[in-house]
């Protein structure tokens, strides 16, 4: 079996390449700046997922546009075409493996690869666990808890007041109520002395004295009742002031900064209109020279325009130069212009934003606020009005009741002034209660809220350590798999170098060596360049072997190779017996072409 | 019964977090408020 590559204009492979790789060990062999990194790089083209690839613009030959790798397989054929335009580097075609990522982290064993370079420098490696082990949409998931969980908790702050005021006012109820329970006993047990008085002695004063003393009870609950509302007003006017006062002044402080706002807007919407017509034409000038290159390099357009001979060698060489530094430049200012129209889109929406926030919504709640104060204004004085008017009635009834009694015999007198006195409290403890109901019924909507509110948080705490925990879980298990693997691998490589070569439980690769009688663990960055190349070419194979078995190909430069001949004999020996296409370059002292030597 | 509320989260929370609809916890998080006991395949439809 085998596989036919088709390599245009990726690195320094200009010209249509056809080279192909046979099932067994493929050796690229070439004298330097041949092309060996170059396919690798086309293979690396077929495997890295698009986001990825988009990032190597280095992929794509330096003077060209457009590049394009090529898989003939026996079932299949997949291409990947690379173009550089104005938005940067742009990817066709589907790539050939669905986890590319990971492919090109353990089967492409170069310098440039992330993965073994930090083995290599002996870094920790959590960062590529954490996405080996999927745990991606895991902290996404945290992350939206601790948001949410922060947002939840800074709204639920906004209620705290409400909810201890309420909780103050529960109290006041409690005590108020006993009071009451106790006034009614007591209540009670005059009742019945004071219908006797009244049964003895159908006098009509003493009943002008009842009659007179239930008026004044229900004055004074009446008043008891104002008053509390009077006080919530008086607690609540300042705050609101405040808060009128704090909206007035950043509405003002706008106007001041932004005396013609609107002007302002037009300005800089007129700037991006103007900007937008520099991007276009800058864009039209880059196509241009686009078009200009390409026929330049199939061949037209190659005579002078005035006299229409065609132009020499050098002087086609001159031309396409010249263009292709028309072509920089002129992309250079396409670039710049772009970030002028964001930067000031930016400051266009952040300006509108601002006016609306400013303009509309604090205004809006510039007047709510000042219409409540206003009415709570208007309140307070009706309320104070009706306050006065009844405490002068009950000093009138009071008055009366003195005059009334002063006729009755002491006795009576005292008994009935004790029974009226018990009467005023209960009013007045009623008209308390009173108050207290009705400022419970407003802030016990705020506490329903405030409870919804502390579940949700409380929840979302719970998950904060849940998901914490299943994140160090899942990642463990993925450590914990690895390392049976890298166990597997070195065993089957016979290597006696180590006893253990492990990614220990803070993602940091450490081996085991024997000496003498004694084991020693030993960090990566302690060993030798061989021995820290083979560790990391062996932790590779790992994963391979973890995440990627029926993955075709492995490649290694022959950097990474040359350190240690011996053993890579084994690990291309190991490659041989496990995966279908290995791809090893090697240096050949002469020669201008790249030459693949087919091992099976 | 918390923890089988927050294992269920945690089903819910990754799919809902693959298909971009977060809007979905949010829907989990009401429920959990409506009811702690409740069957919360019928909140999230």
């Amino acid at each position: 079996m085998s596989t036919q590559i088709n390599i245009e204009n990726i690195g320094g492979i200009t010209k249509p390449t056809k080279l192909t790789l046979k099932e067994g060990m493929n050796v690229i062999r070439a004298p330097n700046a041949v092309g060996k990194t170059s396919f690798i790089r086309a293979i690396q083209t077929m495997i890295l997922p698009e986001d990825e690839l988009k990032k190597r613009t280095e992929f794509l030959n330096d003077f060209a546009t457009r590049g394009k790798v090529e898989m003939v397989m026996k079932n299949k054929t997949v291409y990947r075409t690379l173009r550089l335009g104005a938005e940067g580097l742009s990817v066709v075609g589907d790539a050939l493996y669905k986890n590319g990522w990971k492919a090109n982290l353990l089967s492409v064993a170069v310098p440039e690869n992330d993965f073994l370079d930090n083995i290599l420098k002996g870094k920790n490696l959590h960062d590529f666990f954490e996405n080996f082990s999927e745990t991606k949409n895991y902290k996404k998931l945290l992350e939206w808890c601790e948001n949410r969980h922060y947002n939840l908790q800074r709204d639920l702050y906004r209620y705290t007041d409400d909810v201890t005021r309420l909780k103050n006012i529960r109290k006041q109820i409690e005590k108020y109520t006993k009071e009451l329970e106790n006034l009614g006993k007591e209540r009670m047990k005059l009742k019945p002395i004071v219908e006797n008085i009244k049964r003895g002695r159908v006098d009509k004063k003493l009943e002008e004295v009842s009659k007179k003393r239930e008026k004044k009870n229900i004055l004074y609950s009446r008043i008891s009742e104002l008053n509390y509302q009077i006080d919530i007003r008086k607690k609540d006017m300042p705050k609101l002031e405040k808060e009128i006062d704090r909206l007035d002044k950043e509405i003002s402080e706008f106007h001041k900064t932004h005396p013609n706002v609107e002007k302002e807007i037009d300005k800089l919407w007129d700037k991006i209109i103007e900007l937008r017509k520099v991007m276009d034409k800058a864009k039209d000038e880059v196509n241009e020279r686009e078009v200009d290159i390409s026929a330049c390099e199939q061949g037209e357009g190659n005579r002078c325009r005035e006299c229409g001979r065609p132009f020499t060698t050098e002087q086609r060489r001159k031309r396409q130069s010249d263009l292709r530094k028309q072509l920089t430049e002129r992309r250079k200012e396409l670039v710049s212009v772009e970030s002028k129209i964001k930067e000031t889109e930016i400051e266009r929406d952040a300006l509108i934003e601002e006016r609306d926030r400013t303009l509309k919504y604090m205004s809006k709640e510039l007047n709510e606020k000042s219409g409540t104060l206003t009415q709570y204004e208007r309140d307070s004085k009706a309320w104070e009005k009706e306050r006065n008017e009844k405490i002068s009635e009950m000093n009138n009834v009071e008055k009366e009741i003195t005059e009334l009694e002063k006729a009755l015999d002491p006795r009576t007198r005292g008994i009935l002034q004790k029974a009226g006195e018990v009467e005023s409290r209960v009013g007045e403890t009623e008209g308390r209660l009173k108050g207290y109901n009705m400022e419970v019924e407003e802030l016990s909507e705020s506490q329903k809220i405030a409870d919804q509110l502390q579940i949700k948080t409380e929840f979302l705490k719970s998950t904060i350590a849940y998901l914490t925990n299943r994140i160090n879980e899942l990642k463990d298990v993925v450590r914990k798999r690895f390392n049976e693997r890298i166990k597997d691998v070195y065993e089957i490589l016979g290597f006696k170098d180590f006893e253990k070569i492990e990614i220990d439980d803070m993602f940091q690769l450490t081996v085991r060596r024997k000496c003498g009688d004694r084991t020693r663990t030993q960090e990566i960055n302690r060993l030798s360049t061989s021995e820290r190349i083979t560790i990391g070419v062996i932790v590779m194979l790992a994963g391979k072997e973890e995440y990627l078995p029926d993955f075709p190909f492995f490649v290694l430069d022959e950097v990474t190779t040359a350190y240690d001949p011996k053993r890579f004999e084994k690990i291309i020996d190991y490659l041989h017996h496990h995966v279908p296409y290995v791809v090893v370059t090697a240096l050949a002292p002469t020669g201008e072409a790249l030459h693949i030597e087919h091992k099976l | 019964m918390q923890d089988k509320l927050l294992s269920e989260f945690e089903r819910i929370g990754i799919e809902a977090i693959k298909k971009g609809k977060t809007e979905e916890l949010d829907k989990f998080l009401d429920g959990v408020v409506k009811n702690r006991d409740i069957n919360l395949k019928r909140v999230i439809k």
